[in-house]
């Protein structure tokens, strides 16, 4: 694994305290006059940091400058190299993005949308289609409800400025939807009206929200028993960060502006190698492993890094070895899979590794896990 | 390079400001219009700008040679009919940040946020911090230890 090495930095160099056969101590200074006549090579970062093999290891402190461009993400980053040599590793720290976004249809998955959930819906035509991208399928409401609100939300990680969305919204019949809305809120209870329809949007059109606010929720509802056909919402220009930077580009000094293939997400840490056209992804961390637990024992697996995901399973065919359920392990071959964004009341995602806590079977076994960063 | 200055005094100011008001009613003597001229503690000219504009380089290019990795951009070339831009003036201190980022020695003053209407103080501030990174740097490469020198598992007394 790639380490990040460091020296030692005393602020009084060659003090040592020295104890005595009759245990009284001392500090004395102790400094070289060995006169050397060859000046030797120091066991130092440098010396180690090239020892790792072609890595050139961006210091934490240097974090790339982000830009956006016409919607593509630059990074600029210094890295003191007079050339770079192609095949080299860079570590790299992506930073946060903020700007202006705009385009056709802005995934959902790059605007940090963690839920979308509405108060009805029928059992054919659920509310995912309102944002499946498919103009033809639409969220409708559950026929069981006849009158009140009907709505339905889309909270994000954090909160962001949606400024332009296309949406198609029909209603049945020829009757307009005049209390439609779009609405944003931070706490998903107190909503402020950014757009409300007039008429029927029976194609795909962009709307302009009047927002000048970050809102975590966002929500169309409409009123009075409407029967309403919500068949898409877009997202088409937004302010705020951006959660993964898709194809970036980087200049690294004498390279220029190079495309990065792949995703990069704000705050993930990359080890990135140029291939002589393209800068790819070269390793997300992967650490196997294994572990020794027994009853009601709490076991913390570091691996150096926060993963991801973690797969935690048993040796197959080992009545006395498998286990685990979130629940608590049991005798049965099932695995944990623990991720970021869910933790269970046994199991986590620490910022070093993952903890877990055994409290059922009565002899000690041994598990597996792998887990992935990125 | 020259030796940092971070010992400025209130009177050193006032000196200063004694031979800029003399110089400028024409009645400086030509002693005193020699100190003026070539050196003046209390103020700020071409030659401070200069002198911690080669010792963030001279600071920079070390910790680089020891994989402590950044990027800054001193000027060298200050001249005494310059002045120094808003701009300037963010990369003179974002400069000293960076060396400060860079590795984690023990600091006895801190960076003044701008150089709006700097003071003795900070001036100093600005110097002993590129002071206590040279005498940092200097400590860690004094406890180095070099091939031939260490032996797995024993105890190691230089």
């Amino acid at each position: 694994m790639i380490q990040d090495i460091k020296d030692r930095l005393p602020t009084l160099p060659g003090r040592w305290l020295v104890t005595h056969e009759d245990n009284s101590t001392e500090y004395v200074t102790v400094a070289r006059a060995d006169e050397p006549t060859e000046a030797g090579t120091s066991f130092n970062r440098a010396l180690f940091s090239n020892l790792q093999g072609d890595l050139y290891t961006i210091d934490r402190s240097v974090t790339p400058t982000a830009t956006v461009d016409n919607g593509t993400v630059k990074l600029s980053v210094d890295v003191p190299l007079t050339s770079y040599e192609t095949g080299k590793l860079i570590r790299l720290r992506m930073p946060s993005v903020n700007g202006t976004w705009a385009g056709d249809y802005i995934p959902y998955g790059r605007l940090g949308l963690e839920e979308i959930t509405a108060n009805t819906e029928s059992t054919t035509n659920s509310r995912w289609n309102a944002i499946d991208g498919n103009t033809s399928t639409y969220w409708a409401k559950s026929s069981d409800v006849s009158s009140g609100t009907a709505w339905i939300q889309l909270k994000f990680g954090t909160a962001i400025k949606i400024k332009k969305m296309k949406v198609r919204i029909v209603t049945s019949g020829s009757s307009y939807i005049p209390d439609g809305k779009i609405q944003g809120s931070n706490d998903g209870t107190s909503w402020t009206d950014l757009y409300t329809f007039s008429e029927n949007i029976s194609t795909l059109s962009e709307i302009t929200l009047n927002n000048n606010l970050n809102y975590s929720y966002y929500r169309f509802i409409v009123g009075t028993g409407r029967t309403v056909n919500v068949y898409e919402l877009q997202v088409t220009e937004y302010e705020g960060d951006v959660f993964w930077a898709y194809n970036p580009q980087i200049n690294v000094n004498s390279l220029g502006w190079v495309s990065v293939n792949g995703m990069l997400r704000t705050g993930g840490d990359y080890l990135l190698r140029y291939n002589g056209a393209q800068w790819e992804i070269a390793q997300n961390p992967v650490v196997t492993g294994t572990f020794g637990i027994t009853r009601n024992e709490t076991i913390t697996v570091n691996v150096g890094f926060k993963p991801k995901l973690v797969i935690i399973y048993s040796a197959m065919n080992n009545y006395s070895g498998v286990a685990v359920s979130d629940s608590s392990p049991r005798d049965y071959n099932i695995p944990i899979i623990i991720t970021d964004q869910y933790s269970g009341h046994k199991v986590a995602i620490t910022s070093t590794g993952f903890s877990i806590i055994e409290s059922g079977s009565p002899v000690a076994y041994t598990l597996y896990y792998v887990a992935i960063g990125g | 390079m020259d030796n940092l200055i971070y010992d400025r005094t209130q009177a050193d100011v006032n000196r200063a400001i004694e031979l800029n008001s003399k110089y400028n009613a024409g009645t400086i003597t030509a002693e005193e219009l020699e100190e003026w001229d070539n050196f003046l503690k209390g103020a700020i000219d071409y030659q401070t700008l200069n002198r911690v504009g080669e010792w963030v380089e001279y600071l920079s290019n070390k910790l680089n040679s020891y994989s402590y990795l950044q990027t800054t951009s001193p000027k060298t070339d200050w001249v005494e009919t310059d002045f120094m831009s808003v701009e300037q003036s963010l990369t003179y201190l974002q400069n000293i940040r960076t060396l400060m980022n860079a590795i984690n020695v023990r600091l006895t003053a801190e960076l003044p946020n701008s150089m709006n209407k700097l003071t003795f103080e900070s001036a100093n501030a600005i110097e002993k911090i590129l002071f206590d990174l040279d005498t940092g740097i200097t400590n860690m490469e004094q406890t180095w230890k070099y091939v031939g020198e260490v032996i797995s598992g024993e105890g190691y007394f230089s």
